[in-house]
């Protein structure tokens, strides 16, 4: 593997003065460092829509929907999309 | 042991949230409210990774994978606010939601590459960024048609268009001129107008005595 460990610090400091939390920083980090092909800089890897054909949206996603969900809404909303269902 | 959180119930038959500390209803308003700010919460996050990206701070590879997430995210939480919470999304709603998102995700790389190309400007990219947060509004009201059921046969549920504060295309208020009409024939905000995505309308729902419909039909009381 490429040795891409400067690259992704940088990168994580640059998605946290963006405004992005620093463990999605670090996960989009990691993702990239993941799917960017062998012998390609990350840093000018633009991430073809071809490699998402098939988008899976599993109860992972909807887990980490649910997480940004309650990080992020005042408090008197947080439990609004896990309701008691009647 | 005490709810530290408000905690709230879904009424499957009513299609409608009720606090279970005031034991009242959700109001419709509310519901419009949380996904106003919901999507101007998304917009801002957005723009602000577009921003970096457009400035030369944060690589393609970034901007692309961290707005997919974010946009992933509203769909499924708009979705979720439709239906009922995160438990009540079906394999349907999977599919549905995916199916956008596969779209998007295409639109987003195109957008990545187009900023190399310097065929967008930053207010050309920024106006691209808006449609993506207002895509997951579109999912929330065409989940929203699709799920109300009326209580009981003798009910029918009418929705009308409600023209949001913006410059209008030519469609919507077209839309907005028909007044209430059967849930069936309603056309949700973003759908077959041209701001599509940038659609500032709202719809809103009303379940009415059979018998009153023609009351209702063509009226915007």
């Amino acid at each position: 593997m490429d040795d891409h460990t400067a690259w992704a610090e940088h990168e994580i400091q640059a998605l946290i003065a963006a405004g992005v939390n620093p463990l999605d920083a670090q996960r989009t980090v990691v993702w990239v460092l993941k799917n960017v092909p062998p012998g390609v800089n990350p840093a000018i890897w633009v991430p073809p829509a071809n490699n998402d054909a098939d988008i899976p949206v599993s109860d992972a996603e909807v887990q980490d929907a649910r997480v940004a969900w309650y990080a992020r809404k005042p408090k008197k909303i947080k439990m609004l999309l896990d309701p008691t269902v009647q | 042991m005490a709810t530290v959180l408000p905690g709230y119930v879904w009424l499957k038959d009513l299609n409608r949230y009720r606090d279970t500390t005031s034991g009242q209803f959700v109001s419709s308003r509310t519901i419009t409210d949380i996904l106003r700010t919901q999507t101007s919460e998304t917009q801002s996050r957005l723009n602000d990774i577009a921003t970096s990206y457009h400035e030369g701070r944060i690589s393609p590879s970034s901007f692309v994978e961290q707005l997919r997430v974010e946009v992933r995210r509203n769909a499924i939480q708009n979705v979720a606010l439709a239906k009922g919470g995160f438990n009540s999304l079906t394999q349907s709603d999977y599919g549905r939601i995916g199916q956008t998102l596969r779209t998007q995700y295409a639109q987003i790389s195109g957008t990545a590459q187009d900023v190399i190309d310097g065929k967008v400007s930053i207010a050309q990219l920024q106006n691209r960024i808006n449609g993506y947060a207002g895509e997951g509004k579109r999912l929330y009201y065409v989940t929203q048609k699709d799920n109300m059921r009326p209580s009981s046969f003798d009910n029918v549920i009418i929705a009308r268009r409600q023209l949001g504060d913006a410059m209008h295309c030519a469609d919507c208020p077209a839309y907005a001129e028909r007044g209430w009409v059967l849930l069936s024939e309603i056309i949700p905000p973003g759908v077959a107008c041209q701001c599509q995505n940038h659609c500032m309308c709202g719809m809103l729902t009303r379940e009415i005595p059979r018998a009153d419909l023609a009351e209702w039909l063509g009226t915007k009381r």
